[in-house]
């Protein structure tokens, strides 16, 4: 018998007991990972909703008065554009590792039967990068004489996937119409930027780039400064609006989940060392049997963290797994796409840590009990 | 040999100083089966844990050969204990949720032996004491006599030089007790040092020198 075989024996024999302390451990550190993972979570799926959302950079030509709009840019009236050999420029910030997808469009107007339909030349490449979260009925168009046309401009002209449709004089075959977006992109007709170019005989002209930085907490103001300060003619507008309000919103769920887990860890431990010690109190007779035939503090001190960290160590498996499941099972019932289920080692680790961190601060007591308990009052009372 | 060097021992209670031991001194020598009888509250059983450095005295010594006892830290004292004495208690003091073998293997849990060696020196003890065959049962499951006998094989498991037993057959009846006391007394022929204290005057008999206590000074010697 060794004093591993010992210690299992012991919690065996009082598995009531060790039954509580452990579900007071498993309550503990199921929270704190349901918790941290569904906030977490719900930060990463508001990260990529936003990089969804495409371009966080608009860079647009000076002195633009035109009123068919998209993205704050008219495209009616008075045509302004960028040349082509701007886009060299955004290579030459120093942020430019930032820069994940550069998108130039270029953006008129067209008469097709007898109706006039914005239309917008860009790289079908490009945006199903950008903007992943737009959905469409049929493929990206690969070929110069396919187009895509938004949901409102198709229903307008009556078009349909696979019909042919003439603009300019040119025979297009319809390859896909977006879904509803509710809003600019449901206006348009798109087509590769070479081949608007090319139509509307403005070869070398862009109407807009947009901008994709990778935006998790990027400095996207100054991407701006940096695109301001090169591209001179143009105008650079970053989106952050809607970045703070990321941002605002993703601290005060981080400072609920503290606030919780805090409150929690205190609450927790408290319970822990008060059920440790009473539970070491009652042991007392076999603490004090122990020393009167010879175990050292030291391996009566091994003892006892012995079974705090095993019960550390299995609490913290326990209560990890049951909070990813739980985690799991609220992303198909509740959340959907608002969380992300995020599976991480580092996560993991450091939850664990809590887990034998709030086992080591509640044997810390015992510990004290029983290094000082006289052996000889020990015994007197069984 | 074992001295015992004028050990005094007060407790304060509140404002009063009680004397428990007011003096002692006193020789074992190796193989020597002592008795000590007297009243309750005449001290044998302060006298008993001091001497197996459970507590300290308030002054005196206590040396086994050339080690003082309360020279030691707490921790090698521990460890002189387990190598050199073995405790039996009127209560028994098992372990509930070991067997009788688990309960005689307490003792060897702090040495790193192998689990072969250690359980034949617990079969050793059990079979020492008649219990041979009763190895895997719990205390619950053994009779009172049954389970003095496991608490005296894990006495004497690690063969310590001297035995210290405070009533040991206080809590059994009276040929229970006679069958304890005659363990002993084998232990005894084989060389073994005992001390224990009785209330029984038969019992006392089996010692070969009997001590009586009264008021913390040892009043007979004989």
């Amino acid at each position: 018998m060794n004093l591993r075989s010992l210690i299992m024996k012991h919690m065996w024999r009082n598995k009531q007991r060790v039954a509580g302390l452990f579900f007071c451990l498993v309550i503990v550190i199921t929270t704190i990972t349901t918790l941290y993972h569904l906030i977490e979570g719900m930060n990463k799926a508001l990260g990529n909703t936003f990089d969804e959302i495409g371009a966080n950079l608009l860079i647009i030509p000076k002195q633009d008065e035109l009123d068919l709009t998209y993205a704050h840019l008219s495209v009616k009236g008075e045509r302004v554009s960028l040349k082509v050999s701007e886009l060299a420029k955004i290579d030459q910030i120093d942020y430019r590792d930032y820069i994940v997808y550069v998108s130039p469009k270029l953006i008129d107007q067209v008469e097709i039967n007898g109706k006039l339909a914005g239309l917008m030349g860009i790289n079908f490449e490009n945006e199903k990068n950008v903007k992943m979260m737009i959905q469409l009925n049929g493929e990206y168009p690969t070929k110069d004489n396919e187009i895509m046309v938004g949901a409102i401009a198709a229903a307008d002209l009556g078009i349909h996937i696979g019909d042919e449709l003439k603009i300019l004089g040119e025979s297009f075959r319809v390859r896909s119409i977006l879904k509803k977006q509710n809003d600019d992109h449901d206006h348009f007709i798109y087509m590769g930027l070479a081949k608007a170019q090319l139509l509307l005989n403005r070869e070398n002209e862009i109407s807009l780039i947009e901008v994709a930085a990778y935006c998790h907490l990027c400095p996207i103001y100054d991407i701006a400064n940096q695109l301001r300060v090169q591209m001179t003619n143009a105008e650079v507008k970053p989106f952050m609006d809607v970045a703070l309000a990321r941002e605002e919103t993703l601290d005060r769920f981080r400072v609920f989940f503290y606030v919780i887990a805090i409150i929690l860890l205190f609450a927790g431990s408290y319970l822990l060392t008060y059920f440790m010690s009473a539970y070491t109190s009652k042991r007392r007779q076999e603490i004090g049997l122990l020393r009167t035939i010879g175990f050292e503090n030291r391996i009566i001190e091994k003892f006892l963290i012995g079974e705090a960290l095993l019960i550390g160590i299995v609490g913290g498996l326990f209560g990890y797994f049951l909070g990813m499941v739980i985690v799991y099972f609220s992303i198909q019932i509740w959340f959907h796409e608002s969380v992300v289920l995020i599976l991480d080692v580092q996560n993991f680790l450091i939850i664990f840590g809590v887990s034998l961190f709030l086992m080591v601060i509640a044997v810390i007591g015992p510990l004290r009990f029983a290094s000082t308990l006289d052996p000889v009052l020990a015994l007197k009372k069984l | 040999m074992i001295k015992v060097t004028n050990i005094k021992k007060q407790f304060q209670d509140g404002p009063t100083q009680i004397e428990v031991l007011r003096g002692i001194s006193l020789v074992i020598n190796k193989g020597d089966f002592i008795s000590i009888v007297g009243a309750s509250g005449s001290g044998k059983s302060t006298l008993l844990t001091i001497i197996g450095g459970l507590q300290e005295p308030s002054s005196g010594d206590v040396s086994f050969s050339e080690t003082n006892l309360f020279s030691l830290s707490k921790e090698d004292l521990a460890t002189f204990r387990r190598e050199h004495i073995g405790f039996v208690f009127q209560q028994m003091h098992l372990i509930p949720y070991l067997t009788a073998l688990e309960n005689v293997l307490l003792p060897l849990v702090p040495l790193k032996e192998l689990k072969e060696q250690q359980n034949e020196k617990a079969r050793a003890a059990l079979q020492k004491v008649g219990l041979t065959g009763k190895e895997n049962r719990y205390p619950d499951q053994l009779s009172g006599g049954e389970q003095g006998r496991v608490a005296l094989a894990r006495a004497i498991v690690n063969k310590p030089p001297l035995i210290l037993a405070d009533e040991p057959t206080g809590n059994l009846d009276s040929e229970t007790g006679q069958a304890i006391m005659n363990l002993f007394k084998e232990l005894n022929e084989a060389g073994q040092t005992i001390l224990f204290i009785t209330h029984h005057k038969e019992h006392a008999k089996y010692g070969n020198r009997m001590l009586e206590m009264r008021d913390g000074v040892i009043i007979e010697s004989r």
